[in-house]
């Protein structure tokens, strides 16, 4: 018993002061690290205990740890509503397109930034293109309405002239139109703004490469398939996997100021949902019961996600 | 390698471990107030300092001390006031008569269901909540919960609240709009005992085009769709009848029989045969109706627009002469001028199979508008300093201050404010209502007060809107107030009654603007749809609350202008 004790205390020490002589090498690091290990702390980690509201009959009268256990009520009530089916669907059918058009035009836009030659026109081109990044959603849905509009809007005028477009078509509330307006919508606003972590990445490239390559006889185009892209692969495919991670957080926003009553069908995503069924008598437990199944379900995404990258390439998130 | 894995496990554990002994303790400090503050109940004999002989003042001078805390909800015109205390007539005034000082809490009405949600999860509460709109499934909720008086108790609302139960008397809805489940009532509601107030949707034709093709104001059907037809034909580039989706049912559904129970209940009528009600939706006249407003769609008469509606357009395409026929709620998004230029509906239109009935009805009660909390220490003089409002003096006093100093008196009997309160209206620098604001609270409604005539100044009750009120108020039944439910009722159908709207309106939109085709295959899979959502559920439901109402006082029968008089 002694022997094995003062075995793991032994192994133990040195460990620790292997620690110790670390603070006290870089202690402005560790000091500089404890407001954000509290704020995660405080912020992150203890509310998490507020959870347990997923599985109570919360009231404000008792509070997060005085109301009573209801078991998996809400739950229930989620999964055996009449629509959760098409819920379900819609929202992952919008976050996987979203995520299949949006994802490439950010690589191929760092692409094609990165041939210009002129540096101003450079700049120019990034700030242009990641302005609208900060322009809200509501004013983008409105700006979007705004030109769908038939006799009025810009770009219904256009393609109605064009030919395309029947006249008196409100194209902003139609169904068929719902997905794609909101994948071109995020396309335009995000582009820009994506695009700036692949830029850097590709200026990390050794132009060493670049050279040998051109020895070699390469032209622009296969430089970049066989240089760039392999050089920022591991960029990519984290991206991808956190991209992954986020499947079912359909963002509210903007389906909601999109809805309309005749495109429901394929509108209705889990976060209005339960923003409808929620918002009137404050439902706070409802709400967290169908939080904790979109963070369950993007766990098991990024989990399963991770392994595959790891498997097929070298890169994963751990 | 093996050993920094274990240290790092024993910190992670260690920080586990103290995450749940402080989220343990974290226990909320919130609720020792409120369970202190639930002592604070009415009380059996009335307090001494109380008045009990004359309406003001409530508390007797030289006694108690009296402070009130109120949380009232207020809009737009309100923010852009410096001193609110101050700078209304009525508080200054009130307060001194009553002898009871007021501390207000002014709240946004975009934020106010955070601030009360979040007194009451602090347990900081007013003493008293005013204009909040508080709905009756809200009401129930915090009042079982303990947050709001139960005035029924100690037989608190007939002894501190006589002018409140004279009303009821007279209107017995008064109080079944707001008794909940088991007798308890918690608020106070805005009484529409006038007829302007009660027809909440009306239908307005240009007089200009009307002369231009010749025509009445319709009073059928037929005549609807020929003159909408005609202003189509004398003007090529108007937009037809220009709505919302609401307001086109309210003034549409009526001439197929559908809606003949007032707005308050949504998509639930009486099915007249039985007696019980029904989600008529499901009727064929519904199918009618639809197939109707689609043809009108069709033909160009109804605006295509009407998803979009909006105020502000309403003015705007009144004003520039693109729309010549419309029905919303008032006419305050048109200028004075424009106002002018409409002739009103007369009476109620009336339908191929003969039905007259006019959906955009309400009911004389209604709830929320003013709630006494668990907080308050003086809940009798709280009670007493809200109901002196539903008094023919305190009407009077609310909305327009004193005659002779804010407001004067018109050879026809109504008020007016005076001169100097409406002098920036008159130059055109202020709204109506942003003048009016500085007497009185009534703005943006839901008051504590009655809407009689002539002690109140809304809109409704002036000009063409209450003469075309009058029209359309004959032979309507009453409308059945909005019915409350139990906890249980509520989890067991507001899902399914919500799921079922919406695909309803889904539907009807679809199908009058064509995107779908009606046809008996589309309409039998239509209802099927609906039985399949469980509506029968709701239907049943809403028979209990429909018995409950009953049993509560509520009668049936038909308005007429002399209830009002």
């Amino acid at each position: 018993m002694q022997k094995v004790k003062s075995k793991r205390l032994a192994s133990a020490i040195p460990c620790l002061k292997a620690w110790r002589k670390s603070i006290r090498k870089h202690w402005q690091l560790y000091l500089l690290l404890i407001p954000v290990l509290a704020s995660f702390i405080i912020f992150n980690y203890i509310p998490m205990a507020g959870i347990q509201i997923a599985f109570k009959d919360f009231t404000l009268k008792d509070g997060i740890w005085g109301s009573e256990w209801i078991g998996f009520y809400h739950f229930e009530r989620f999964f055996t509503g009449y629509k959760f089916m098409t819920i379900l669907k819609n929202t992952l059918l919008l976050s996987v397109t979203h995520m299949i058009f949006t994802f490439p035009f950010p690589i191929i836009f760092a692409l094609a930034l990165n041939e210009l030659r002129n540096a101003r026109a450079k700049s120019m081109v990034q700030t242009i293109t990641f302005a609208p990044h900060f322009i809200s959603t509501v004013v983008i849905v409105g700006m979007m309405t705004a030109f769908l509009q038939p006799d009025t809007g810009i770009i219904n005028i256009a393609l109605t002239n064009l030919g395309v477009l029947d006249a008196d078509t409100y194209v902003s509330r139609l169904p068929q139109f719902f997905r794609p307006l909101y994948i071109m919508s995020s396309i335009w606003t995000n582009m820009g703004w994506s695009s700036i972590i692949y830029i850097s990445a590709i200026s990390a490239i050794d132009p060493q490469l670049y050279e040998a390559t051109e020895i070699d006889g390469a032209g622009r185009f296969k430089q970049v398939w066989h240089v760039t892209l392999p050089g920022i692969r591991p960029v990519i495919i984290t991206l991808l996997i956190l991209n992954f991670g986020s499947i079912m957080s359909v963002g509210f926003e903007k389906v909601y100021l999109m809805q309309t009553s005749i495109n429901m069908d394929v509108s209705e995503v889990i976060s209005t949902y339960v923003y409808e069924r929620g918002i009137t008598a404050r439902q706070f437990d409802f709400a967290t019961a169908v939080g904790l199944f979109n963070s369950i379900i993007n766990l098991i995404m990024i989990v399963i996600v991770n392994k595959i990258a790891k498997k097929v390439s070298e890169v994963s998130l751990w | 390698m093996k050993n920094r894995f274990k240290s790092l496990l024993v910190l992670c554990l260690a920080a586990v471990v103290a995450v749940s002994v402080i989220g343990c303790n974290g226990k909320d400090s919130g609720n020792d107030d409120t369970s202190s503050k639930k002592a604070s109940k009415p009380k059996a004999q009335a307090p001494s300092y109380i008045n009990m002989e004359s309406a003001l003042p409530i508390v007797k001078k030289d006694t108690e001390d009296i402070t009130l805390k109120i949380m009232i909800k207020n809009g737009p015109y309100y923010q852009d006031m410096k001193d609110f205390e101050n700078d209304i007539y009525f508080i200054n005034k009130y307060a001194e008569r009553t002898n009871v000082k007021v501390e207000w809490q002014t709240v946004a009405s975009e934020s106010f269901d955070d601030t009360l949600t979040n007194s009451l999860a602090s347990g900081k509460l007013p003493d008293a909540i005013m204009k909040g709109g508080i709905s009756n499934s809200v009401q129930r909720n915090y009042g079982e919960q303990g947050f709001f008086l139960d005035l029924m108790e100690n037989d608190m609302l007939k002894t501190y609240a006589p002018n409140y139960w004279a009303l009821a008397q007279k209107y017995p809805e008064t109080l079944s709009s707001s008794t909940m489940p088991g007798g308890s009532i918690y608020s106070l509601g805005l009484v529409r005992n006038s007829v302007g107030s009660l027809i909440n949707s009306k239908m307005y034709f240009n007089k200009d085009w009307l002369g231009a093709v010749g025509k009445n104001v319709p009073t059928t059907s037929q005549e609807f769709y020929d003159v909408l037809s005609a202003f189509k034909s004398k003007y090529p580039n108007s937009l037809g009848f220009y709505t919302s989706s609401t307001h086109m049912e309210y003034s549409t559904l009526g001439m197929f029989g559908l809606g003949n129970r007032g707005t308050l209940n949504g998509f639930i009528d009486m099915d007249e045969k039985t007696g019980k009600t029904r989600y008529f939706p499901m009727s064929d006249q519904y199918r009618e109706w639809v197939e109707y407003m689609s043809k009108l769609y069709k033909d160009g008469l109804l605006s295509k627009d009407y998803i979009g509606f909006s105020e502000a357009k309403l003015g705007a395409f009144t004003e520039n002469n693109t729309v010549g026929a419309f029905a919303y709620t008032n006419l305050s998004s048109l200028t004075d001028k424009t106002q002018n230029k409409m002739a009103y509906l007369n009476g109620s239109l009336t339908g191929p199979k003969g039905y007259s009935d006019w959906y955009g009805t309400t009911s004389v009660g209604h709830t929320g508008s003013f709630i006494i909390t668990s907080a308050c220490k003086y809940p009798e003089v709280a009670l007493r300093w809200a109901d002196y409002f539903y008094s023919d003096e305190g009407a009077l006093f609310f909305y327009y201050g004193d005659v002779g100093v804010t407001a004067v008196k018109q050879s026809d009997g109504t008020y007016e404010f005076s001169d100097s309160v409406l002098k920036n209206f008159r130059s055109g620098k202020n709204s109506y209502d942003g003048s009016a604001v500085y007497v009185s609270l009534y703005a943006y409604g839901n008051t504590p007060s009655k809407t009689q005539v002539p002690f109140n100044s809304a809109d409704d009750n002036r000009g063409i809107s209450l003469k075309s009120a009058y029209g359309l108020i004959g032979d309507r039944n009453i409308a059945w107030p909005a019915f409350t439910f139990t906890k249980k009722e509520e989890r067991s159908i507001d899902d399914i009654k919500r799921d079922i709207d919406t695909y309803v309106k889904g539907e009807r939109d679809k199908w009058i603007q064509g995107l779908n085709q009606l046809n008996d295959t589309t309409w039998s899979r239509f209802i099927r749809k609906i039985q399949q959502m469980d509506v029968d559920k709701v239907i049943e439901t809403y028979d209990a609350a429909l018995q409950r109402a009953y049993d509560n006082g509520f009668k049936e029968g038909k308005y007429n202008a002399d209830m009002f008089k």
